[in-house]
């Protein structure tokens, strides 16, 4: 069993390795970790005027499930209400798009799976 | 990618193609949804595929999956969309591509395996009309959809076997039908004739009844056999031929009532349903409408024993059906139409006692008792019975002979004879009618058919005129002297079989 620690620095690794693929993609990188109530938004990227909130998700072994298997309806309904207070108390009048990365490391720390699923 | 894979729907007996539509997406988060008015079952289905492909060792890909149903309008129905969809997905992860004008049909089990699914019959069916090549059933309908000649029918027992094929790795081979051997359970009938000591005239009306296709009531106090010989009715039916065979097994078909393994049917369907029958059972219905009691009885008999304990609505029910031989269901969602071609066979108490014109015990009931009694029978439905007979008690001394005579009556066998004889005189005489028996017969036909002897069409109508007989009456009287008539291979219709045929007719035998 992992603790909770070991989990926010796993969930740290990932969005570093995210960032870092985002960058070596042409986005632009505004924010990372934006809190609004009690959500988040793991890191905000723009790319060709277009406001990306991107949810990272990391796993360590596939066998424990895929980290796309995470991302449930409610997960998604809930990243878009959150990015849409963002807007709103930003006063942003842009286009905007929800994304996801998913990640899984290795046992040996190297990343075997990443994966970028854009507009979710 | 997008694959299309062809299947089926069912709406009662009718069958309309239905596209399986499978997109498999690479962008977009997974996800597998099914589209086109699926219902609980068909919904299901992506777990049962999903879970199927992954315990026969296939990867199930993480990719956006989108099934659509085309007709995107109509409902879909039933569990056998599986198949379908699975090979749909499995054709573009396991790269192999689907032969032209074949139809797919069948339920998954979560092993990987294919389970027997109803319906298999329609569906290739469908596929013949609609100049298919090939039908994939699983394994136990296999036998069920070869009763199709004139397109290949591949059994599967598993995911794994079908990929093979694909692959043409392994073969499977069509199915051929194999008749299943009627001999064997020739003897299973409940009851021969030759068991039942006396009642000859109760017999002598059930041959005809038989013969000709015609509905009887039989009346009597308690004990006296009518349960009896009605039971032994099927041992004296002939066996389906095959038009007749291939209508039943349709409707047993579409209900899901042919066992794994299971084919054609040949024996003759008895149907002896409970009088606290709805009428939604007897008839039919539902939403989806499926076949009641009558149509599951089509070209057979059903047995509605203690008639008079029916509720009324159920009983006036029948009357359209045991006129017209098909009964048009109407729901909001759906139109079915199922046959219900059959003998009506009912047995009644003449009063709530049971001892009314009973030699041996008295009646004691008022004869207001007995009135409200029969008024739970309509007019119409007596009329539509073409045969009423009276079933007297039988004489215990008589019994105890009979018990212990070496001597038997007619077996069923050699009664069945002689009524197969008959079956087929009139089959050969309505051989370009679309029609069975005497009793199917319309104005028209009869009048084609039927050629009274001067002396027996001045009987019919003194009779008609001092027994005020209904046309209808008149009609059936015909229609019973001819099966009679076809009973003694006579051309003509005789003096006698007119005789015989007027006291099987209400209120004319007391």
């Amino acid at each position: 069993m992992r603790n909770s620690r070991s989990r926010v620095i796993l969930g740290k690794k990932g969005e570093d390795i995210a960032e870092k693929y985002l960058k070596n993609n042409g986005y632009c990188i505004i924010k990372r970790n934006v809190n609004i109530g009690h959500s988040d938004i793991d890191i905000l990227a723009e790319k060709k005027n277009v406001l990306v909130f991107v949810e990272v998700r990391t796993r360590t072994y596939s066998d424990l499930g895929m980290p796309e298997e995470s991302l449930g309806w409610k997960k998604r309904q809930q990243m878009r209400k959150t990015a849409g207070i963002y807007l709103e108390i930003n006063r942003i009048r842009k286009h905007s798009r929800l994304d996801a990365v998913c990640i899984i490391i290795d046992d040996n720390k190297t990343v075997s799976y990443l994966k970028h699923y854009k507009g979710i | 990618m997008l694959i299309k894979v062809i299947s089926v729907s069912f709406s009662g007996l009718t069958t309309i193609r239905i596209d399986v539509e499978v997109n498999i997406a690479d962008r977009g988060l997974p996800c597998f949804d099914i589209i086109g008015l699926p219902n609980k079952a068909v919904a299901e289905s992506k777990e049962r595929v999903r879970t199927s492909l992954i315990n026969s060792d296939i990867s199930f890909p993480m990719r956006k999956i989108t099934v659509n149903l085309a007709p995107g309008d109509v409902p879909k129905e039933g569990a056998f969309y599986d198949l379908p969809i699975a090979v749909g997905i499995l054709s573009e992860t396991e790269n192999f591509k689907i032969p032209k004008e074949s139809l797919f049909f069948g339920e998954l089990s979560l092993d990987g395996s294919l389970r027997h699914t109803k319906g298999a019959l329609l569906a290739a069916l469908f596929a013949k009309e609609n100049k298919m090549k090939r039908i994939f059933v699983p394994d136990e309908s296999g036998n069920e959809a070869s009763v199709v000649n004139g397109i290949e029918v591949f059994p599967v027992k598993t995911l794994r076997q079908l990929i093979s094929f694909f692959k043409s790795e392994t073969a499977i081979f069509p199915a051929q039908f194999r008749r299943e051997n009627i001999k064997e359970n020739k003897n299973s009938f409940e009851f021969d004739m030759n068991e039942i000591m006396g009642q000859e005239q109760a017999k002598r009306a059930l041959e005809i009844a038989a013969a000709g296709g015609h509905n009887i009531l039989m009346t009597g106090s308690p004990g006296s056999g009518k349960t009896m010989l009605a039971r032994a009715l099927p041992g004296i039916m002939p066996l389906l031929n095959d038009e007749e065979s291939l209508e039943v097994t349709k409707i047993y078909s579409s209900s899901g009532n042919i066992p794994p393994g299971g084919s054609l049917i040949k024996s003759r369907p008895f149907r002896a349903p409970h009088h606290i029958i709805s009428q939604a059972g007897l008839v039919g219905g539902g939403t989806h409408p499926q076949p009641g009691e009558i149509s599951l009885a089509h070209r057979g008999v059903l047995f509605l024993d203690e008639f008079n304990e029916f509720p009324r609505p159920v009983i006036e029910a029948l009357r359209q059906p045991v006129e017209d031989g098909k009964l048009t269901i109407s729901r909001s969602l759906e139109r079915v139409t199922y046959p219900s071609r059959f003998i009506l066979v009912a047995a009644a108490n003449p009063c709530p006692c049971g001892y009314l014109h009973d030699s041996t015990k008295e009646c004691t009931c008022s004869k207001k008792d007995i009135s409200r009694y029969r008024k739970k029978l309509s007019g119409p439905i007596l009329d539509r019975i073409d045969l009423h007979v009276e079933v007297p008690v039988v004489d215990i001394k008589k019994l105890e002979k009979g018990l212990r005579a070496t001597e038997q009556g007619e077996s069923s066998e050699e009664i069945r004879k002689r009524i197969t004889e008959a079956r087929i005189c009139q089959e050969r005489r309505f051989a370009g009618e679309c029609i069975h028996t005497n009793s199917e017969m319309k104005n028209r036909l009869i009048k084609k058919y039927t050629s009274l002897e001067n002396e027996s069409k001045t009987l019919l109508l003194h009779a008609s005129k001092s027994f005020n007989l209904s046309a209808r009456s008149y009609l059936k009287i015909i229609k019973i002297s001819r099966t009679i008539a076809d009973l003694e291979k006579c051309e003509n219709i005789k003096t006698k079989h007119i005789a015989e045929a007027l006291q099987y007719r209400p209120g004319i035998a007391e």
